[in-house]
């Protein structure tokens, strides 16, 4: 009993000290994006020549009743050259019908590029007018299938994967390709941050006031969210071990996405995956690359209200998360594959995959420790405390980072809200997440799915090309 | 083990509070900030607004505080954007007068790399002579954001004195700065178009060079074509990839032959020979159709294929009618993007 405890604890103490250096090396990154980045260079990438035009890519099943405001706020979005890429994925209700009508597309013949694999497509449209808008309509087959499609027929250099109910801000895209267009060469994959709708007035496809969720559920996932942006994904992309980019929001080089043989269809962590698997061809091509999320950029996304919605979520991103680490397995530890194999995929493994496991278990082992009088009821209060305290400075740090940045939330009753959240969520919010995701380890257990084999891209073998000659 | 848990606890609880405490008292700061920015802004606003758009009003009186200065400075750069003409010279006559140039200028020797940086970046958008001396020492900065910053300001001015430094300075950062080197460049081509020829000497470094065809192309400097045709003989694959797709943004005639050696040389990457062809439909030689189709039937290379297909559709008569051979091809990728180029013909 004693060797167990001193495990748990020895665990703590790692975690404590990892995620402490990570929030300290968020902290440096954010303090360098700020100086760095300022309404000057906003201004001058929106005017400049040398932006890199971007394909957006929204991939719709059943979206009739949002997809044309959806698609009218991004056509309004602040970037100099981009197009808009519908890709309806065998979609049964009207939204093929309603794309065609409201923006006055007609059919034409179009040959599927061969870059990537995907569902048949039924047929490809183009406006009458001049907007800068695609239609793909294919077979149904996933999300990762879609977003496939519209790589294959999107026309630019970089592909911004969205999903078809995420609310961009109007210079979301700006902001997200400032990497590009800092380091062009090197820079192959940039996230931005994703915020919890709920709560927001929202209106033709727009934010028009930013609030907090009214409802507890959505209150404890935008913490969550703050805490996993701030405080973890900024961190990682400082040392270039960033793992995924959101699904929600997410801009690619599109020969980068194409060497590493596009979205895996066989995982339900598609997003993860891609990331991952980026940081393997890169390494396997020895070529310099980065992997960055640039914590300003904003896409709004609706979260789960009710409990059931939310568990098949988190359920889902667990079996994502581990799918995407097995496929990519070889380089767990492995020097060869720099800081994502060496630290970011062995912390995942031991911090979010074991971590639910491990924290579970330590509060079951310290309720049978102090039941059974193993445990003295002081030493059980003390490490429920140091547990809980220990989470409660990582939300807190994420929060002072947040608002010493961006200052999203400006009211005091907001931040007072926040800080509340973040204090609830300890007790029962974060224990039945980590419930769901022992749930999700047990649906991918029981389902004998450990996901294919690693995927080829069908293109050439040819390393990764500049595209800017091929604008 | 009890004692260590308590200690934990006793430093966290610590931590916890000071980070309480670090909330509060930036939140503080931020709203009084926020607040006082609010107050100033409108006065100073208004304040520029009139005298720009009349010319005999007499100049505001500057702020008194740093934080109006700040302000100022921030209003100034938003509104010089998007004045031209006589009303953006008379705002930056005011900044030159009230001494916001040249605490700029001062603060280009500041002690803060970042300082300097921003400092420099202000004076780029505001484009004063009276700047030139001081951008010009700051295009020796040890840091390179702030170096790169000045130089992109100096090339703003548009003068062909200091063009060599600037690409100079461009040079040295194409490397680590990329992008920041290719918009110096972007300045240079736009302010004093002859300066980049300097940047796509062969003496240079194969970044900038890489960068200044690019910016050409942009651009669309046809001065520049000789030296982006010599070009098309070198090594460097992605620079002649660039310096094709300028000649083709240029529309350069003379260029043709070169153009059609690249796209029918297999030792090429489909990249160079694909925009080659691209370029090719550009400048929309008609003899360019046998090579164009040849590439369109034989290369098995779908990128390149599809500009193939592109540029015959440029080339009249000539290009139409190998596209329609083109659609009776044995290949269907062939038939295919025949039929979508003869269709957008």
């Amino acid at each position: 009993m004693n060797g167990y405890a001193a495990f748990v604890f020895g665990y703590f103490i790692l975690f404590a000290t990892f995620h402490a250096w990570l929030l300290v090396m968020a902290g440096v990154e954010l303090r360098r994006h700020a100086r760095h980045v300022d309404m000057a260079n906003l201004r001058r990438t929106v005017r400049s020549p040398l932006s890199p035009p971007i394909s957006v890519l929204v991939p719709a099943y059943n979206e009739e009743a949002g997809i044309i405001e959806s698609v009218s706020s991004l056509l309004a979005l602040e970037y100099p050259t981009f197009e808009i890429v519908v890709v309806s994925d065998g979609s049964k209700d009207a939204t093929v019908a309603k794309m065609i009508e409201g923006f006055d597309m007609r059919k034409v013949d179009r040959p599927t590029p061969p870059f990537l694999e995907h569902e048949e497509v039924e047929g490809v449209y183009v406006p009458n007018g001049r907007l800068n808008l695609l239609l793909v309509d294919k077979g149904n087959g996933g999300k990762a299938d879609a977003l496939n499609a519209g790589i294959n027929f999107s026309k630019y250099p970089l592909v911004c994967a969205i999903d078809a109910d995420s609310v961009l801000e109007q210079d979301a895209l700006v902001k997200t390709a400032m990497p590009f267009i800092e380091d062009p060469e090197r820079t192959m994959v940039s996230g931005g941050l994703i915020r919890v709708a709920n709560g927001c007035r929202i209106e033709s496809g727009r934010v028009l006031e930013a609030k907090l969720p009214k409802k507890a559920l959505p209150m404890f996932q935008v913490v969550e969210y703050l805490r996993a942006f701030f405080g973890a994904r900024t961190g990682w992309s400082a040392v270039n071990g960033l793992l995924i980019v959101s699904g929600a929001f997410g801009v690619f080089r599109k020969d980068a996405v194409i060497a590493a043989g596009g979205y895996n269809t066989d995982t339900v962590g598609e997003d993860m995956e891609l990331v991952v698997n980026i940081h393997q061809t890169m390494r396997e091509q020895r070529r310099p690359y980065r992997v960055v999320y640039i914590p300003d950029p904003v896409c709004w996304t609706e979260a789960p209200e009710s409990m059931g919605v939310l568990r098949k979520q988190r359920r889902r991103w667990h079996r994502g998360s581990i799918e995407a680490l097995w496929m990519h397995k070889k380089m767990m530890f492995n020097p060869r594959y720099g800081v994502a194999g060496v630290l970011a995929m062995p912390a995942v493994l031991l911090f979010e995959i074991f971590g639910p496991m491990i924290e579970l278990s330590g509060y079951a082992f310290a309720i049978f420790a102090f039941a059974t009088g193993a445990m003295q009821l002081d030493t059980f209060l003390l490490f429920l405390a140091v547990a809980v305290l220990y989470g409660l400075i990582l939300s807190f740090g994420s929060i002072a980072l947040e608002d010493a940045s961006f200052g999203r939330h400006p009211g005091w009753d907001q931040l007072g809200k926040l800080l509340v959240f973040a204090v609830l969520e300890n007790a029962g919010y974060r224990q039945i997440s980590h419930v769901w995701k022992m749930e999700g380890v047990w649906d991918l257990v029981r389902g004998g799915e450990w996901g294919a084999m690693e995927r080829k891209g069908l293109g050439s073998p040819d390393p990764v090309q500049e595209q800017v000659g091929l604008r | 083990m009890t004692e260590a848990l308590a200690v934990s606890v006793f430093v966290l609880s610590g931590l916890l509070v000071l980070l309480q405490v670090a909330i509060v008292v930036d939140r503080v700061r931020s709203d009084r900030r926020r607040k006082d920015i609010a107050v100033l802004r409108p006065g100073i606003e208004t304040a520029l607004a009139s005298y720009v758009a009349d010319p005999e009003a007499k100049p505001p009186k500057p702020p008194g505080s740093e934080l109006g200065q700040l302000v100022l400075r921030e209003v100034a750069l938003e509104a010089i954007v998007e004045l031209r003409g006589s009303e953006g010279d008379r705002l930056i006559g005011l900044l030159e007068q009230d001494g916001t140039i040249d605490a700029l200028c001062d603060e280009l020797l500041s002690k803060s790399p970042v300082k300097r940086r921003h400092a420099a970046e202000a004076l780029g958008e505001m484009r004063s002579p009276e700047s030139a001396d001081d951008l010009l020492f700051g295009v020796r900065d040890p840091d390179c954001d702030a170096r790169v910053a000045c130089a992109r300001a100096l090339a703003e001015l548009g003068e062909d004195d200091y063009t060599a430094a600037v690409v100079e300075a461009a040079d040295g950062a194409a490397e680590l700065r990329p992008g920041a080197a290719a918009g110096v460049l972007l300045s240079v081509g736009r302010r004093n178009p002859a300066g980049i020829g300097d940047a796509l000497a062969a003496g240079r470094s194969i970044a900038v060079r890489r960068l200044a065809a690019g910016v050409v192309a942009e651009l669309r400097l046809a001065e520049h074509a000789p030296l982006l045709r010599a070009i098309l003989r070198e090594e460097d694959d992605e620079l002649v990839a660039r310096a094709a797709r300028g000649l083709g943004a240029i529309g350069d005639a003379d260029a043709f032959d070169d153009l059609l050696a690249l796209v029918e040389s297999p030792e090429r990457p489909w990249f160079c020979r694909a925009v080659a062809a691209g370029a090719l439909g550009a400048i929309g030689d008609p003899r360019a159709a046998p090579a164009l189709e040849a590439l369109l039937e034989g290369s098995g290379h779908w990128m390149m294929r599809d500009r193939a297909a592109a540029a015959l559709a440029q080339l009249g008569a000539e290009g139409q009618d190998a596209l329609r051979r083109r659609r009776e091809s044995a290949i269907e990728e062939v038939r295919d993007l025949a039929g979508v180029a003869l269709e957008a013909a």
